[in-house]
This record gives C-alpha cells, sequence and structure tokens, in this order.
C-alpha cells in the first residue's frame, strides 16, 4: 500500500502528467481551430459543462472524447497532486531546516488541489445560459420560477458597427467612439411575476442578484424589427463558489509571492539539504 | 502625433537592433565594455520607442505584437543588464537573443494596435501587463538556461545558478497567475464565467504547465543537467512564443 502512495506521490508522475497536459492542451488547441471541430468546442461555453456533455443535440465524439481524456488527466494530476502533498510535503513540514519554506510548500499544493476542486465544481454547480439573443420586450425563463426581461437597449453608437465585421468593427471601437456608460441594456428580474431586481448591464460590469449574474455579452442589429433596431446578447449564470474561488487563487499568488521572497532569503543549499542531489554534474 | 510617430517607430526600433548586433560583434570581440556602451544604445532605442507608443496612443504598449514585443524586450534587456549574477558569456548570449528577437519584429508592422474600448478596463490592462512582464522575465529564464547549456558555468556554481535559475521561473509564474488572475475577472464579467473552452485559455493552461514542468523535474533527470537546461530553455523560449502567438 505504502508503495502505491509513494508512487503515486512521486515527483516523475507529476511530471510526466504535466507533459501529458501540455500535450493534450496543445490537442484542444488544434481542435478550436479546425473548422469542422471548432462550433463543438463554442458550444461548450453555452451551459454548464456537464450539461452539454449529456446533451445529445451538441454531442461530437471528437470533443467529447478530447474533454473526457482533459477530465482523466486532470484527475490523475490531482490524486498525484493530494498524495504528494499529505504525504512528502506534510512529513518534510517537521524537518528542522527552512520550516517556513516547507509550510508555505504545503500550504501552496494545498490551495492549488481547492482550485482544481473549484474548477470541478464550476461544471455542475448551478446553471449557465449563454448567448441568449433578446430583442427589447422579451423574456427568458430562468428555474425556480424565475424570468429576465429585457425592457430597453441603449445603443449610442452608429448601428454600422453592428453591420460590418465584427473583427473590422473591433478595430474602429476604440475608447472614444464607444463610452461603456452610455450604452446598455435594462433588465428585470422577476419570480412569479414578482419583482426581485432590475438594473442596467453594461459591458464587463454584470448586474448580480446574490449568486446570480447577468452578463451582457454584446449588441446585435435585429433584422426584423426596423432598420436600426439593436437586440442584446445576454448570459445568465448562477455560481455561488465564484467568490471563494477568486479569494484561493488570490491566496495561492500570495503564498507563492511569500515563498519566493523567502527563497530569496534563503543560503544556497548544501546537497545534503537539497535531498542529496547533486545539481553540480 | 501618430503619423509621426509612425515614421519614427521603425528608425528607433532598427536603432535598437543595431545597437544589439554591434554589442553582439563587440562581445565575441571581447570588448565586453563597448559591447555594454552599445547595448545601453540599443535599449535607448527600444526605450524612446516604448515612450513615444505612450504619448501617441496615451496608454501603456501593451497590445499587438510591435508593443508587445518592444515591452518584453525592454524587461528583458533591463534583466540582462542588471544582473548581479551574471556568468561569462551571458552577455554574448543575451545580446544575440535580444538581437534575433528585435529581428524578428521586422517582420511585422512596426505600428500601434488599433484602439479598444475594452482597454479602458483595468482588468484588462492588468492581464496584459502582467503577461508582458512575465514573458519578459521568461525571455531572460530562456537566455540563462542556453548560458547554462554552453558550459559556461564553473562546475562549482551550477547548484547556485539551478537554484536562481528556480527562482526566475518561479518569479515568472507569480506574475503568469496575476495576469490569469486578471484574465478570469475579466472573463467573469465580459461572459458570466471565470473559464471558457477557448483556445487563449488552452493556450494560457498550457503555458502554466510548460513553466511548472521545470520545477517539478524528477530525480533521474535532475542529474542529467544538459538535459533539464534544454528543457528549461526550449519551455521558457517556447512560453514566450505562445505569449506572442
Amino acid at each position: 500500500m505504502n508503495r502505491i502512495i509513494s508512487r503515486l506521490a512521486s515527483f516523475s508522475l507529476a511530471f510526466y502528467l504535466m507533459g501529458a497536459l501540455v500535450l493534450w492542451l496543445f490537442l484542444g488547441i488544434f481542435l478550436a481551430r479546425c473548422p469542422a471541430t471548432d462550433p463543438a468546442i463554442h458550444q461548450m461555453n453555452q451551459k454548464l459543462i456537464l450539461d452539454w456533455l449529456f446533451d445529445a443535440e451538441t454531442m461530437d465524439w471528437r470533443v467529447v472524447g478530447w474533454f473526457l481524456g482533459f477530465c482523466l488527466l486532470n484527475l490523475f494530476l490531482f490524486v498525484n497532486l493530494a498524495a504528494c502533498t499529505a504525504t512528502s510535503l506534510w512529513n518534510r513540514m517537521f524537518f528542522n531546516n527552512d520550516k517556513t519554506k516547507k509550510r508555505l510548500l504545503f500550504v501552496i499544493h494545498g490551495l492549488i488541489a481547492l482550485i482544481m476542486i473549484g474548477h470541478l465544481a464550476n461544471m455542475g454547480i448551478g446553471y449557465k445560459y449563454s448567448w441568449i439573443k433578446m430583442a427589447p420586450g422579451d423574456s427568458f425563463a430562468l428555474p425556480n420560477g424565475a424570468a429576465l426581461t429585457v425592457s430597453d437597449v441603449n445603443y449610442a453608437v452608429p448601428v454600422k458597427f453592428l453591420k460590418m465585421d465584427r473583427h473590422e468593427a473591433r478595430k474602429q471601437l476604440g475608447r472614444e467612439i464607444f463610452d461603456i456608460k452610455e450604452n446598455y441594456v435594462s433588465v428585470r428580474l422577476t419570480r412569479y411575476n414578482r419583482e426581485i431586481a432590475k438594473g442596467n448591464l453594461y459591458m464587463l460590469k454584470p448586474l448580480r442578484v446574490g449568486p446570480l449574474r447577468v452578463t451582457l455579452n454584446r449588441f446585435f442589429l435585429l433584422e426584423n424589427k426596423g432598420e436600426n433596431a439593436v437586440g442584446a446578447i445576454l448570459t445568465v449564470s448562477k455560481n455561488p463558489i465564484h467568490e471563494a474561488f477568486f479569494l484561493i487563487y488570490a491566496l495561492t499568488i500570495v503564498c507563492l509571492l511569500i515563498y519566493l521572497i523567502t527563497c530569496k532569503q534563503a543560503s544556497p543549499l548544501s546537497p545534503q539539504k537539497n535531498g542529496g542531489i547533486n545539481l553540480n554534474q | 502625433m501618430i503619423e509621426t510617430a509612425t515614421i519614427l517607430f521603425p528608425i528607433l526600433h532598427g536603432l535598437g537592433l543595431s545597437g544589439f548586433l554591434t554589442a553582439l560583434g563587440l562581445a565575441i570581440g571581447q570588448k565586453p565594455v563597448a559591447a555594454a556602451y552599445a547595448f545601453l544604445a540599443g535599449m535607448g532605442g527600444l526605450l524612446l520607442n516604448w515612450g513615444l507608443i505612450i504619448v501617441a496612443a496615451q496608454r501603456l504598449p501593451l497590445y499587438g505584437m510591435f508593443e508587445s514585443m518592444t515591452t518584453i524586450l525592454l524587461i528583458a534587456g533591463g534583466c540582462l543588464f542588471f544582473d548581479p549574477k551574471k556568468p561569462a558569456g551571458a552577455d554574448t548570449i543575451g545580446y544575440g537573443f535580444m538581437a534575433l528577437l528585435s529581428g524578428c519584429l521586422f517582420l511585422f508592422p512596426l505600428g500601434l494596435n488599433h484602439d479598444f474600448f475594452l482597454y479602458k478596463s483595468p482588468w484588462v490592462q492588468c492581464f496584459f501587463f502582467f503577461r508582458l512582464l512575465s514573458a519578459g522575465v521568461l525571455f531572460f529564464a530562456g537566455i540563462r538556461f542556453t548560458v547554462a547549456l554552453t558550459d559556461a558555468i564553473a562546475p562549482a556554481n551550477r547548484m547556485a545558478y539551478a537554484k536562481q535559475q528556480a527562482r526566475l521561473l518561479l518569479a515568472g509564474t507569480v506574475l503568469f497567475l496575476l495576469s490569469e488572475f486578471s484574465g478570469s475577472v475579466w472573463c467573469l464579467k465580459g461572459w458570466g464565467d471565470s473559464w471558457r473552452w477557448s483556445e487563449n485559455f488552452f493556450q494560457s493552461a498550457a503555458i502554466f504547465f510548460l513553466i511548472m514542468l521545470n520545477l517539478h523535474i524528477p530525480l533521474h533527470l535532475l542529474h542529467h543537467r544538459r538535459a533539464r537546461t534544454a528543457l528549461g530553455a526550449l519551455s521558457s523560449f517556447a512560453v514566450v512564443f505562445l505569449f506572442l502567438w
């Protein structure tokens, strides 16, 4: 049993798993760039990943296969990380030398394990409805009797930007032309026809009601409602762990920074202190 | 102003490249002091371009190939010049890589990146700022790994050098994670989620694991100095390439 745990906690396993993940991610980049699989990758962002996985309509075996392989590699890496943290890094904390550094290393690995759990939770907790195209007056039904209604769309720049190629529009929509505060969408949130919140959505400034988040993705031109009628593309997501996830993420960076400073202060290690490894070869 | 700047950008960048090439030639010819002055002249050219971008675009030079590469070269060049623990031969290799990257920039248009309204957001600015800082540090780490490949480090100093390299990679990681943190907040505010299944996110994750590979080298590879340093150099340069891709 001890042998299995030490194998699972080994540096070699971590190294090869990370190498495999790099290759797997490059395969993912290829799939995202390939015209045949790009729409399927894009579909992964439309809803919660767990809902996407069980939706037969959007299924593409290449992307599903890649995703399952990615999950499997991450699962192995998580087991390796957990085993290494619980055995080797835990035991090292009680060595007499460099106690602060060893404690920090233990904490950093623990926090990274929590970040991985956060990513996993992000795949299945709450809900997500992305890329909802809405015109003024439209409503979108949400779980538990809730509904989102667009009251008004204020698009203060010429609609020609919505008619041109998206990349070309991006080049022309500079800070002087597009004022974030002047382009917004007014929305109402109701539950069983009772208003629970209302407000304006701006670019990069979503409306938040507890764990619920309504985000303005972009504006679009309504084709059948007059020449200058503009609608909005929205995302509604509910995730109670985002704040905790970002807190852990920030804490990991702070711990890494402190670790870096303690490394700088530490004197060069002798081969004995370095676990007998002679790097001078 | 932008028209004048657009004329000056290639001239100043040319000055930078000439400085680095002259420094390389002088360093090969065993004239380190003159090489250092030539290198400083090259850095001066880049610094002028950097300032010119700020004045012309009214923002930090963070976007597009020209602005990004100028920033990365300045950071890496600054690290190279002020490195107190520089081994012999580091300058020559450093000047060579700086000249190579500066020369590559002539393959791209030397002009300002288009303005975009999202560049107003502090999260977007932090994302690109820390990303370029990290790329600069990692490019410098790549130069140092290449130095270690050439037997320039005396055997007695190799362990200390390897530890300095690990610290440099760790510094690059911290800067990279700061950028990724800002990027995740940007993503949450713009798309309603902290992660997206897209090429850019796969690339960021690949960069993270590429850096981490070097900090988790198993014992049997740790004994092979050349394999270890080659992996370090390759992954550092690969990361910079991915940043600029």
